[in-house]
C-alpha cells in the first residue's frame, strides 16, 4: 500500500518537477518570473489533443506538439520576456498573469471550456512486480521525466550553449563581456522551458483531463515545488516537485479529502516561514 | 506653520461629492448597480494601494481579506442578529486581525515571496470558509440580508448606493490623510530602500505590519458592503483572480497614488461595459461574452505593464503640465531618419 502511494506521488511528483524546471531555467537566466508557465503546458496539451485526436499516430503528434512548444517559446521570449528583462519582479509577476489569462481564454475560444478525456495509449491497470505494484503509464511518467532531467544536465555541462547558460545565470554582464550570445541564451532557456512543460502536460493529460483551469490547478503547484526546494536551484526544482509529490499523496490517503487540495500552500507557507531557502536554495546576500 | 495640506487645491473637492451624491438620480437602475461594484471596488483599491503602491508589499491574497470581511458580517446579522453597522465594523475588524496575522510571516518576506506566499494565503482562506459549512453554507453560498437603518430595509440599488459611496468617500478620504502622516511617510520610506528607512529609525516590522492591518480593513469593510449589497455571497467570487483584479486597478491607476487607485478601480469596473457596447460589432461566434472580457482584461494589464507601468494617474499629471505651459512647451526630441 505505501510504496504504490509513494510511486504515485514519485508521478506527480515528476510532473511537478518538470513544471518547475522550466520556471527555475527562466529564473535563473532572465530574472523573470513565469507565472504563465502552467499556462504554456495546458496550451501544448490541447494541441497534443487536436493531434491526437485527428488520427495520426502517437509519435508523429507528439513530435509536432514539440515543435509547436519551440515556436511558443519563441513566441514567448520575444513578446513576453524581451521588454521585461531588467525591469522589477513586480512587473514580470503581473505581466506574465496577464500572459496567462490571455492563454487560458484563447483556449477557452479555440477549443472549449469543458472537460475533455484523452486516452493514455499505455495502459494506466496497476501490474504487481513482487513488493511493488505499478502500471506502465506511471513507469513511463516516471522514466520521461528522469531522461529529460538527464539530457538536460548533459546540455547545461558539456554543450557549450548550456555552460553559456549557467554563466548568464551568474552575471549577465560578465557573461557578455566574454562573448557569451545572451540573447540567443534567453531564447534558449525559453525554447527549453516551453518543450519541457509540453512533456509534462502530454504526459499528464491522461490522468487529469484536459480543462482550461489545468494551468491552474497543476502548473501553478510548481511554484510551492520550487520554493520548497530552493528558488533558483535547479537541483532543488527537482527535488522540491518529487517532494512535495509524495507528500500530496500520502496527503490525499491519510489526511481528510478537503485538505489535499490546499496542501502544497501549507507546505508553501510552513517553508517559508520556517527555512525560506528551501531545501537545497542558497540564501540570497542583499547589497545595499 | 505651513500646514500639510496648504499647498493641495481642495475646491473641487465638495463640488465632486456634490456630484457623487446627485448622480443616481439619472441613472437607470442597471448603472447605479455598476456604480455601486465600482464604489466596494474603489474602498479595496485604495487600501491595496496603500500596501502595494505605498509600501512596495505585493499582495496576490485581498480577495480573501474581502471574503473574510463579507462572511463575518454576514454570518454575524443572518446567525446573530447584529444590526447591519455593527457587521461592517465587525468585519473590518476581522479582517484587520487576519492582516496582522499574514503580516507577521510577511515580514520575513519580499518580492517574489510575499506574492506566492499571499496567494497561498488567499487558497486557504478559500478552504477555511467552505470547511466552516455550518454557517457559510459551504459551496452553496449564503444568503445575506440587506442593509438595515433604523428598522428599514435598503434594497434598491439607490439606497445601496448612498450607503456604499458614503463609506467610500470616507474611506478615501481617510487614505488621503493617512498618507500624509508619520505613518504614510514612513511606508514610502520602506518601499524606497528598507535599509535606509531603518537607518532612519523606522521600525520596519511595525510599520509593515500596519499596511497590512489597514489594507485588510479596508478590503473588510468592501467585502461586508459587497455582501450585504449582493445580498447572495460564494466563495467563488473571491478568486485569485479578484485579487490579481485588484491590483491591476493599482497599476492602471498609478502605482502610489491614492487618487490614481480610485481612477484604476473605476476604469477596471468599466471595461465590462465598454465590451458589452463593442461585442455588438463582432461576428457571433466569437463574441462568447466572458473569453472577451478576460481577453480584453488581460490586454489593459499587458498594456499599462509594459507602456505605460506609471499609470493612468501619471498621465493626467502630464497632461495638465502641457495644458499649463501651453504655447511655450520645450519642445520633444525628435530624431529624423535619413
Amino acid at each position: 500500500m505505501i510504496t504504490e502511494i509513494i510511486i504515485y506521488g514519485l508521478s506527480l511528483g515528476s510532473i511537478y518537477a518538470l513544471v518547475a524546471l522550466g520556471l527555475v531555467l527562466i529564473f535563473r537566466a532572465t530574472e523573470i518570473v513565469n507565472f504563465a508557465q502552467g499556462e504554456m503546458m495546458m496550451v501544448s496539451a490541447f494541441v497534443y489533443f487536436s493531434l491526437y485526436s485527428s488520427g495520426m499516430g502517437v509519435f508523429p503528434a507528439v513530435v509536432l506538439t514539440l515543435l509547436f512548444a519551440v515556436v511558443l517559446g519563441t513566441v514567448m521570449n520575444q513578446l513576453v520576456s524581451r521588454p521585461l528583462i531588467g525591469k522589477p519582479i513586480f512587473a514580470s509577476i503581473m505581466a506574465t498573469i496577464a500572459i496567462s489569462i490571455l492563454f487560458r481564454s484563447l483556449v477557452g475560444i479555440i477549443w472549449t471550456h469543458e472537460d475533455l478525456y484523452i486516452d493514455p495509449s499505455v495502459s494506466m491497470i496497476l501490474h504487481d512486480f513482487g513488493w511493488f505494484r505499478m502500471s506502465p503509464y506511471q513507469g513511463l511518467i516516471i522514466t520521461v521525466a528522469l531522461a529529460m532531467v538527464v539530457l538536460l544536465y548533459l546540455f547545461l555541462k558539456y554543450v557549450k550553449l548550456g555552460i553559456g547558460i549557467k554563466a548568464t545565470a551568474e552575471n549577465p554582464t560578465a557573461a557578455e563581456l566574454v562573448g557569451i550570445p545572451i540573447k540567443r541564451v534567453y531564447l534558449t532557456v525559453w525554447i527549453i522551458a516551453s518543450v519541457i512543460s509540453a512533456v509534462a502536460g502530454i504526459l499528464i493529460a491522461p490522468q487529469s483531463g484536459l480543462h482550461t483551469t489545468m494551468g491552474t490547478r497543476l502548473g501553478l503547484k510548481a511554484m510551492p515545488a520550487a520554493v520548497l526546494g530552493g528558488f533558483g536551484s535547479i537541483p532543488g526544482a527537482i527535488v522540491g516537485g518529487i517532494t512535495l509529490g509524495i507528500l500530496e499523496s500520502l496527503a490525499i490517503v491519510y489526511l481528510p479529502t478537503e485538505v489535499y487540495d490546499v496542501f502544497p500552500w501549507v507546505v508553501l507557507i510552513l517553508v517559508l516561514l520556517i527555512k525560506p531557502d528551501g531545501i537545497l536554495g542558497t540564501p540570497e546576500v542583499k547589497r545595499v | 506653520m505651513k500646514s500639510r495640506y496648504k499647498d493641495e487645491n481642495l475646491l473641487w473637492v465638495p463640488f465632486l461629492i456634490g456630484i457623487i451624491l446627485l448622480l443616481p438620480l439619472g441613472m437607470n437602475t442597471y448603472f447605479t448597480y455598476v456604480f455601486n461594484l465600482a464604489g466596494i471596488a474603489i474602498i479595496v483599491a485604495v487600501g491595496l494601494d496603500l500596501l502595494s503602491g505605498f509600501t512596495g508589499l505585493i499582495s496576490l491574497g485581498h480577495a480573501a481579506f474581502m471574503a473574510v470581511g463579507a462572511y463575518t458580517s454576514a454570518v454575524l446579522t443572518t446567525h446573530f442578529d447584529w444590526p447591519f453597522l455593527g457587521g461592517v465594523a465587525a468585519a473590518g475588524m476581522m479582517a484587520l486581525i487576519t492582516g496582522v496575522i499574514l503580516g507577521f510571516p510577511a515580514l520575513r518576506l519580499s518580492g517574489l515571496y510575499l506574492a506566492i506566499a499571499t496567494m497561498g494565503f488567499g487558497v486557504i482562506v478559500h478552504r477555511i470558509i467552505l470547511e466552516l459549512d455550518v454557517w457559510t453554507g459551504g459551496s452553496n453560498g449564503m444568503a445575506v440580508s440587506p442593509p438595515i437603518f433604523f428598522g428599514k430595509r435598503f434594497i434598491y440599488d439607490w439606497q445601496h448606493y448612498y450607503v456604499v459611496f458614503l463609506m467610500t468617500i470616507l474611506l478615501v478620504i481617510l487614505a488621503r490623510r493617512i498618507s500624509r502622516t508619520k505613518i504614510g511617510r514612513a511606508f514610502v520610506a520602506i518601499r524606497d530602500s528598507e535599509e535606509a528607512a531603518q537607518a532612519s529609525g523606522i521600525n520596519l516590522a511595525k510599520y509593515k505590519i500596519f499596511a497590512f492591518a489597514i489594507s485588510a480593513f479596508y478590503a473588510g469593510i468592501a467585502g461586508a458592503l459587497f455582501a450585504h449589497t449582493q445580498r447572495y455571497i460564494t466563495t467563488d467570487y473571491f478568486s485569485i483572480l479578484l485579487s490579481i483584479q485588484f491590483l491591476v486597478m493599482v497599476i492602471v491607476g498609478g502605482v502610489g497614488s491614492i487618487y490614481g487607485a480610485v481612477l484604476g478601480a473605476l476604469f477596471i469596473t468599466f471595461l465590462p461595459e465598454f465590451i458589452r457596447v463593442v461585442k455588438d460589432f463582432l461576428p457571433s461566434d466569437m463574441a462568447q461574452f466572458n473569453d472577451l472580457q478576460a481577453i480584453s482584461f488581460g490586454l489593459v494589464m499587458l498594456f499599462f505593464i509594459l507602456f505605460e507601468p506609471l499609470g493612468l494617474y501619471h498621465r493626467w499629471q502630464k497632461i495638465r503640465i502641457y495644458w499649463k505651459l501651453f504655447p511655450f512647451n520645450p519642445r520633444q526630441k525628435r530624431f529624423k531618419k535619413r
